[in-house]
């Protein structure tokens, strides 16, 4: 074990430290956030650290490994409390610790004047915590404690105005917390069932295992023609049936179809929180999952075709919607469900490196619109309604600045970071693994991106203000400059992984084991129209919004082109009505069924008809029988005399 | 010396004036003499057959009995004086209190 | 003055209950046993001792007796020395019951369990107490008097065949292990049957469970007697140390409709606690649905579900028992135990609350916390058994959804919401706090160290696996 081991163990240490003197010791908003920010800014610089150290070992051995603890040895169950990292890790890490770190600076002017800034900075910390344990863990069971971990963050941070009755736009925030809690509940039992399957057959849940070939990951291959009998379904080969339950964990923590709708409503949590929470990170982790495991899905081609089908419907939906929002955040919350369905369609053609480079430069572009978007929200003193805004850009010119570069690089305009990721995708959907659907899917999303974003820069910032009452004022603070960076970022994040230069690919094959993909003429040409498809439809969004029928947009009314698209468009900004029918089908019946089972089958029936049944017939039996007891003592000597009778006759004859 | 036969015959007779003077006599005391007589019907089918058999155990028999219906008959007594005391009669019937 | 020498009793025990627990010996079978002869030519004797699976129930009993006489601080109605009497009374049964290996001991501890609980509730309970005593009292009653005929029927069957009459839970469990006792198939699945009814009434298990939530409903409101809470795990005890060890063919052949029993139970009761509004009905329907995954994790009879079933006893034991403490301090507010009549108390209240949410999530099974350790071994266990199989497990993991949706509900109706004046909750006393941040401790360290409990019992549960098996392949 050398220093470098325990090197890796701060990074995680640091947050938690963070949690822990926010929770007992530290008081005072100030202090809070210094001590919250100082102690992610502490875990970034350790991550550099040991991403510098990682750089200089050799390729094939690559990582380090520490086991903290041994947490569980029963039976075949052995689960160590170990941390792993590698270069996989360590872009996750980076990405977590740096935007988290600009993210908490941020919060500390965003923030000012919260009832519960103590709270708040303690459950980013904790939250930090949680996502860094569950990108550093060696094995499923810990990934499943920062998993669950970042669910519960997730659930506090949604409820952190817990005793608001509603925040915009109408959510009740503790209701919103519990669904987003509930809603990954569900991924999250099918990664429980994952997680007992690779028990079950490979006796292990560590990926690598220490030497970094021990673990189950090595051990697939020999399992690949394993079946299991599903009885009267037929039989599923073993790595596809853990595949499919770990899909249906990525589409809960990753807001896929068809448990997408916990996002939007997660919006009820402060600005900041949707930027690190539900857009750069925890949402991700579905795309991290099958990247650590993809040697499953290597083996497993019907579920990653599945991961595809989801990922590119997702990516339809997430966009149709955000077209039609009107609160800022919304369309940002629709337009990370639709890029989270880029990322894991990519993952699922098996373009792993596509994917995560479409998680680093998302996660820094949508990290900045948030936060803009947030500056925004201050600067109109909460309002987030779209049609209230309008003419910003004059109030709020450097907000206008970087939101600008924001929305752009989400278009995938050249040359910003967004283009690079995302071209990456569809050119790997068009020349990789060659489905014209998923191509025109993703291009149609990506389209509709372009002109979500234009819709949002017009509202915004075009025109005059639309809400005569609202004064909108820019004043920064200490939100400057997580801003600036992240714009920079968000200019430059495309280097990473330059078609040529491959930087990231490069630095995730001995992980993923992908060389990069050869840079062709074609492709070049491809990525020019469809740059050029984006900015004119980036540009319609605009003009549309801030021409003719953004004058026409008034606080409160429909959008105008809901005249023109009708109930296809209510449809689009109901998210496919999905939620509508979720109410529908699970919710309501639930609590009927609920109170059903309660009042009638078990107060009734079972201990209505079973057990006080039984009870009942014992109680009716001895009334009946306590009536020859009339306490007559000549019937009593009758019934005696008889008895004698009887009894010595039998004597008698019987002898 | 009569047959025994006949000191039997008597005591079933006594016996039996005796059940059916417990099962049918509503009067407390008639019932309490009936049991009397059942009991003294069987001090004499123990004498007669003592007799018979020329031993003494069955005599001795009766002298327990006649003791202990002596001592029963105190206690007996005792309680259905008490009994009349507080219900102001001796029907047997209005005596029900044991009724489940 | 009573609650005082209740409450050092109890702590005595307690602290005696830790040193035996710490002086344990790591290797199965009993120790520190203490036999006295009862009654030698019945082959009856007074058998006590530990071993690594009872002493963390000992412990749990020991641990939640004191809890029990610190929340019984607001009993002000009836008898006080009675109540005390009465509580220290039902944990020596409980005691006795964990510890006995004598198997009539047992069912005479199982049995002693019942009165001062019954009392309990018919003299301090609340609503419909009477009716609910009675109830408790008679309904596992009944199921016991099967275990008692099932008892005569195993100890008669081993004279016949040994010569030997003994009540020895040792002996009868090796006898049957190693092939000197072998019981007709249909007699044993006939005296399998008898312990099954009282350990599933006592568990209890769908459908036995209805005197449950009533009792519970009828229990004091400020939590003292939940100490009741404990007392059902003595059901599930009784399989693990009884049942399964003295009739392995017949627990291995009535598995799969037990563990069908167990998962109707997890889903069951947890959709049913969901519409609750009464929260301590809504935690005993929690209860039960707990105890499905330790029925899973019992009749999986592999390694990994018996720890997973003791540990998820152990856990459902300080969880709920937190959570039921906390239910007894919101009660005493006007609104009651209806969780609808609270709002916003994380606000009035915010020690109470942030110690309430760990509970709720501990219950809920989130990992790094107690509840999702055993809830997980359980499963595994289940999932790797040669008798219950994946299929079971794939609808019991429905379980954690729904334990997810009712507790959520309840914690977001009465701790998030908006604080209005009437509904305000005051934070509770420091010495409420002490308690419940011991018990989130507990919950912790469990969560992130579990080998702690787990470590102890290995070789008794490797012992009696090992022994289970060998007791099957016997003809």
């Amino acid at each position: 074990m050398t220093q470098i081991s325990w090197l890796i163990a701060l990074i995680p240490a640091f947050p938690l430290a963070g949690f822990l003197l926010n929770v007992f010791l530290v008081r005072g908003e100030r202090a809070n956030g210094t001590v919250a920010s100082l102690s992610i800014v502490a875990a970034f610089i350790t991550t550099v650290i040991a991403v510098i150290n990682l750089a200089g070992m050799a390729e094939e051995s690559r990582f380090i490994a520490i086991t903290l603890w041994d947490w569980l040895a029963v039976g075949r169950v052995n689960v160590s409390f170990g941390l792993w990292f590698d270069p996989l890790t360590a872009v996750m890490a980076l990405l977590i610790t740096g935007v988290g770190a600009l993210i908490h600076i941020y919060s500390i002017t965003y923030m000012h004047g919260d009832s519960r800034p103590g709270r708040y900075f303690a459950y980013m910390n904790l939250f930090v915590f949680a996502m860094l344990i569950l990108v550093m863990s060696d094995n499923l069971f810990l990934l499943f404690l920062g998993w669950e971990g970042v669910g519960l963050c997730s659930f506090l941070l949604i409820g952190h105005w817990f005793d608001r009755k509603n925040v915009a736009p109408g959510i009740v925030p503790s209701e919103a917390a519990a669904k987003a809690f509930v809603a990954n509940r569900v991924g999250d039992a099918g990664l429980l069932l994952a997680m007992m399957a690779i028990v079950s057959h490979f006796g292990t849940l560590s990926f690598f295992g220490s030497d970094g070939l021990s673990g189950f990951v090595s051990q697939l291959t020999d399992a690949s023609f394993t079946t299991i009998s599903l009885g009267a379904f037929g039989n599923v080969g073993l790595v596809s049936g853990i595949a499919f339950l770990i899909i249906l964990g990525v589409v809960g923590k990753s807001a896929q179809l068809p448990l997408f709708v916990w996002l939007p409503d997660a919006m009820a949590g402060p600005t900041p929180v949707s930027a690190l929470i539900h857009a750069a990170t925890m949402v991700t982790a579905g795309v991290y999952l099958i990247v650590r495991t993809h040697a499953v899905f290597d083996l497993a081609p019907d579920a990653a075709g599945w991961v595809v089908i989801i990922g590119a419907t997702t990516a339809l939906i997430g966009a149709t919607a955000a077209i039609t929002q009107f609160d800022i955040k919304r369309v940002l919350a629709y337009s990370t469900i639709s890029q989270l369905g880029f990322m894991i369609a990519a993952a699922g053609m098996g373009a792993y490196t596509a994917a995560i480079f479409h998680l680093l430069t998302h996660g820094l572009f949508k990290a900045l619109l948030f936060l803009g978007s947030g500056a925004i929200i201050h600067g109109m003193h909460d309002i987030q309604d779209m049609r209230r805004m309008g003419g910003l850009r004059k109030h709020m010119p450097v907000i206008f600045l970087v939101y600008i570069v924001g929305a752009l690089a989400l278009s995938g305009i050249f040359p910003l970071a967004g283009f690079w990721s995302k071209d990456e995708i569809i050119a790997h959907a068009w020349y990789g693994a060659q489905n014209i659907n998923v191509t025109v899917i993703l291009l149609l999303s990506s389209l509709l991106t372009a002109f979500y974003m234009g819709r949002q820069v017009a509202l915004t910032f075009a025109g005059e203000v639309r809400d005569k009452d609202a004064h909108p004022h820019e004043d920064l603070g200490s939100m400057k400059w997580p801003l600036y960076i992240l714009a920079v970022a968000s200019v430059l994040g495309g280097l990473m992984n330059l078609p040529g230069v491959h930087w990231l690919s490069d630095w995730l094959n001995p992980v993923l084991h992908q060389e990069a993909e050869l840079f062709t003429l074609s492709m070049g040409i491809f990525a020019a129209v469809t740059v050029l498809l984006a900015t004119g439809s980036g540009y319609l969004g605009y003009r549309i919004y801030s021409g003719p029928i953004g004058a026409r947009i008034t606080p409160g009314d429909e959008d105008p082109a809901h005249y023109y698209l009708g109930d296809i468009w209510k449809g689009f900004e109901m998210g496919w009505g999905l939620d509508y029918v979720y109410q529908r089908i699970f919710v309501k019946p639930y609590r009927t069924l609920s109170t059903f089972l309660h009042d009638v089958f078990d107060q009734q029936a079972i201990d209505g008809i079973l057990v006080e049944g039984s009870a009942g017939m014992v109680g009716r039996f001895s009334q009946a029988v306590a009536r020859i007891q009339n306490g007559n003592v000549r019937t009593y000597a009758l019934v005696f005399l008889i008895g004698v009778v009887v009894l010595v006759g039998y004597v008698v004859i019987g002898a | 010396m009569l047959p025994t036969i006949f000191y039997i015959g008597l005591s079933v007779l006594l016996f039996v004036i005796g059940v059916c003077g417990v099962l049918l006599r509503r009067s407390t005391l008639m019932v309490f003499m009936s049991i009397e007589l059942m009991l003294n019907s069987a001090n004499l089918a123990l004498v007669t057959f003592a007799n018979q058999r020329q031993s003494i155990d069955a005599q001795i028999m009766v002298f327990f009995v006649i003791t202990i219906a002596a001592a029963e008959v105190a206690v007996g007594l005792a309680l259905l004086v008490m009994i009349f005391m507080r219900k102001k009669t001796t029907n047997i019937d209005t005596m029900t209190t044991l009724k489940g | 003055m009573q609650r005082g020498i209740a409450g050092l009793v109890s702590i005595i025990n307690l602290v005696l209950a830790v040193i035996v627990c710490m002086s344990l010996a790591p290797t199965a079978g009993y120790q520190m046993v203490e036999q006295l002869t009862w009654l030698p030519t019945m082959g009856l004797h007074y058998a006590v001792g530990v071993d690594g699976i009872s002493v963390w129930l000992v412990i749990l009993a020991t641990l939640m007796t004191p809890l029990a006489i610190f929340a019984a601080r607001q009993q002000t109605e009836g008898n006080q020395r009675a109540f005390y009497a009465l509580l220290l009374l039902l944990a020596s049964s409980l005691i006795g019951a964990f510890v006995a290996t004598d198997l009539l001991l047992f069912y005479v501890f199982f049995e002693l369990t019942l009165i001062p609980t019954a009392l309990l509730i018919a003299l301090y309970g609340v609503g419909e107490r009477r009716a609910a005593a009675t109830k408790f009292f008679v309904y596992p009653f009944v199921g016991s008097v099967f275990l008692l005929v099932s008892i005569a029927g195993l100890v008669y069957v081993n004279w016949q065949q040994t010569g030997v009459m003994t009540f020895d839970s040792v002996a009868l469990s090796a006898a049957i292990a190693n092939g000197t006792l072998k019981i007709d198939e249909n007699l044993e699945r006939l005296l399998f049957a008898g312990f099954l009814i009282a350990f599933a009434i006592k568990t209890p298990i769908w459908p036995f469970h209805t005197w449950m939530p009533q009792a519970q409903a009828a229990t004091p409101d400020n939590g003292s007697v939940d100490i009741a809470g404990i007392l059902v795990k003595i059901g599930a005890y009784g399989f693990i140390r009884f049942a399964i060890p003295f009739f392995p063919n017949a627990s291995a052949w009535a598995a799969p409709a037990i563990a069908i029993l167990a998962v109707i139970s997890i889903i069951y009761c947890g959709i049913i606690a969901f519409g609750q509004r009464d929260m301590k009905v809504l935690l005993s329907y929690a209860t039960i649905s707990h105890l499905g995954f330790v029925m899973l994790g019992v009749f999986s009879q592999t390694a990994e579900g018996m720890s997973g079933a003791i540990l998820t006893m152990i856990n459902s034991g300080i969880t709920t028992g937190a959570l039921f403490l906390i239910v007894g301090i919101l009660a005493r507010q006007p609104g009651g135990r209806i969780a609808d009549n609270f709002s916003g108390a994380w606000l009035s209240a915010p020690r109470l609350g942030s110690l309430a949410l760990v509970a709720v999530f501990a219950s809920i099974g989130v990992p790094g916390l107690n509840g999702f350790i055993g809830e997980f071994l359980a499963l595994q266990g289940a999932w790797i058994s040669p008798h219950i199989g994946f299929t079971f497990v794939v609808f019991a993991v429905l379980g954690i959804i729904v334990s997810a949706a009712y507790l959520l509900r309840m914690y977001r109706t009465v701790f998030m919401g908006e604080v209005s004046v009437t509904s305000a909750v005051p934070e509770a006393s420091k010495s409420e706090l002490l308690v419940l941040g011991l018990l989130v401790v507990a919950m912790l360290v469990i969560g992130l160290y579990p080998q702690v409990i787990l470590g102890t019992m290995q070789p008794s549960i490797a012992a009696l696996v090992q022994s289970l098996t060998q007791g099957a392949t016997q003809p």
